[in-house]
């Protein structure tokens, strides 16, 4: 009997997430074609706007996911030198305060790198008292500019932590059960860190990583705050587009809104074939 | 030496981290804080005392936000476990399929499904209501909640199991007090994760919600995009404390609930 209702809630749960999910995905993609059919999409393809906006969105997209993989590696490599040192609970203590910007909305990360990065923004004010600049013009543009440092370094403050997050407890982990053994092969901690932490961690990076590249490729808060009007990325060409343009323009906007999905969901289906390769190979 | 440089590395991210929110707090305090100053013309507690005290629009959307999240937790926590066992259980064709499709909503930002599933929810009638905001979160909470309960499930040992059979207690009591302390990180951390990105929907709940269901989130928008930023400030960090607190008082009460003691029904005495 109670085999039957837990396998009633799966099922249930089931079919509920995959209508949920593919009634948006689907709905998405048939209301894309009701108010002009496949001209939507020729329209997009024609223009060179789409072009300009893909490209921005990968770009930002990979750069992050470079970055923060080098810096989140690089911070939990020095945590764990850091654990090495001093008791573990001050070591959460740290690892707590890293990761308190995941309690902030994107809105509010957008908000913050206004604040600091812009011409009359914090570091432009610390910049002139410092007298490295005499007026707010001369500091450079970090915000709405040309090459999207803002939104990089959105993101650098929002995903890094989210990174912690998913590595800590792996290194702890694996501190608590390998150490001795290191310890016993006379391993330096360097060698700890690389030989054996690493390896361990490395399921957890790939993961997070793709995570973090998916979403900020698709993601549109922190550049509708801090990008430029021209080009925007994907995500908010198809926002404006659809929540401000005129009605007859929404087909355009879901066009541009599920090719945007099928990049995701393709570079994820990819994603997902290498890693299960890669994993039937190590056995 | 190079403990020292490990140290000042640690010391500089975190200051990347949390100068950003310093000066958030900063914000919120002050008045005019024109250019070039480091700090404001002065201090004032009167966003503070606008938000808090002078209007009933914070707590009406605090009560929608804490409404909203809990219920998704709470039904994405009921969903997850058994989808979260089933998915352990056996290998098959289908299932990695159902792992892709859970996968999805984690990759994919919710402007992406928000569109058409606004469509889809308008044909329901379930757009502006409170249910339809649930629903709808429920789309970006589950994934994490479903693979937190897989993780948990990966590491039971069916052997626990068996000796409970062998010391005659009952399915029930195998459920409470076999699998359930078991799960219990798991569950308390599939709580946490859900209600935090509850709480932080923001295009999800406008579009749902037809602008009628008002949560924090949607609150502190037009504020912080080029409104009263003060007023943004003081939303932001009454946002993380929440969060905060929310947290500290599901952990309690989760470890309080599936903590009970054993009491010892048997007549072998």
């Amino acid at each position: 009997m109670s085999k039957i209702k837990e396998n009633k809630m799966t099922y249930i749960g089931t079919i509920f997430m995959i209508v949920l999910i593919l009634s948006g995905i689907v709905k998405g993609f048939m209301e894309s074609l009701k108010r002009g059919g496949w001209n939507n999409y020729r329209n997009l393809f024609r223009g060179q706007e789409f072009y300009d906006s893909l490209f921005l969105s990968l770009k930002l997209g990979i750069i992050t996911t470079v970055l923060v993989g080098l810096l989140s590696l690089l911070l939990i490599y020095f945590l764990y030198m850091i654990s090495n040192k001093y008791p573990i609970k001050r070591v959460r203590i740290l690892k707590n305060i890293i990761i308190s910007p995941i309690l902030f909305p994107y809105i509010v990360a957008a908000f913050c790198m206004g604040m600091l990065l812009m011409q009359s923004g914090i570091l432009g004010r610390i910049a002139y008292r410092l007298g490295i600049i005499s007026q707010m013009s001369e500091f450079p543009q970090l915000v709405n500019d040309k090459y999207g440092i803002g939104i990089v370094i959105g993101y650098l403050w929002k995903t890094i932590p989210f990174m912690i997050l998913m590595l800590y407890p792996v290194l702890e982990k694996v501190k608590d059960k390998w150490y001795d053994l290191g310890n016993i092969y006379n391993a330096t901690e360097k060698q700890f860190f690389f030989y054996v932490v690493f390896p361990m961690m490395k399921n957890a990076i790939m993961t997070g990583l793709f995570i973090v590249f998916a979403y900020s490729f698709s993601a549109f808060e922190l550049p509708y705050f801090l990008g430029q009007t021209y080009p925007k990325t994907l995500s908010v060409y198809s926002y404006l587009r659809y929540a401000k343009g005129p009605f007859e323009e929404r087909g355009e906007a879901l066009a541009a809104n599920f090719i945007l999905t099928l990049i995701v969901i393709m570079i994820g289906t990819v994603a997902c074939y290498f890693y299960n390769k890669l994993k039937q190979r190590e056995g | 030496m190079r403990k020292l440089s490990s140290q000042i590395i640690v010391v500089i991210f975190i200051g990347f981290i949390i100068i950003p929110i310093v000066f958030l707090a900063i914000w919120s305090l002050s008045t005019r804080w024109p250019w070039p100053l480091l700090y404001p013309e002065s201090i004032t507690i009167k966003w503070w005392n606008q938000v808090l005290f002078e209007s009933k629009g914070f707590y009406l959307g605090l009560k929608n936000t804490l409404i909203i999240g809990i219920s998704t937790a709470i039904v994405g926590v009921g969903l997850s476990i058994p989808i979260g066992k089933y998915l352990v259980q056996k290998k098959s064709y289908i299932k990695s399929i159902l792992e892709g499709v859970f996968f999805l909503p984690i990759i994919l930002s919710p402007l992406t499904i928000t569109l058409g599933l606004y469509q889809t929810f308008s044909k329901w009638n379930l757009t502006g209501s409170m249910i339809g905001v649930i629903i709808a979160h429920l789309i970006p909470c589950l994934p994490y909640g479903i693979r937190i309960m897989k993780i948990s499930f990966e590491h039971f040992n069916e052997k626990y199991l068996e000796q409970g059979k062998m010391l005659k207690a009952s399915k029930r009591q195998r459920q409470i007090y076999i699998i359930f302390p078991f799960l219990r990180p798991g569950i308390i951390a599939a709580f946490h994760l859900m209600l935090l990105i509850s709480m932080s929907q923001y295009i999800l709940t406008i579009f749902i919600g037809s602008g009628k269901i008002q949560t924090l989130a949607s609150q502190m928008y037009p504020y912080l995009n080029g409104g009263n930023m003060s007023i943004g400030g003081v939303y932001s960090l009454l946002f993380a404390l929440i969060a905060i607190l929310m947290l500290l008082i599901v952990e309690y009460i989760l470890k309080k609930y599936l903590d009970r003691p054993v009491k010892s029904k048997s007549n072998l005495k």
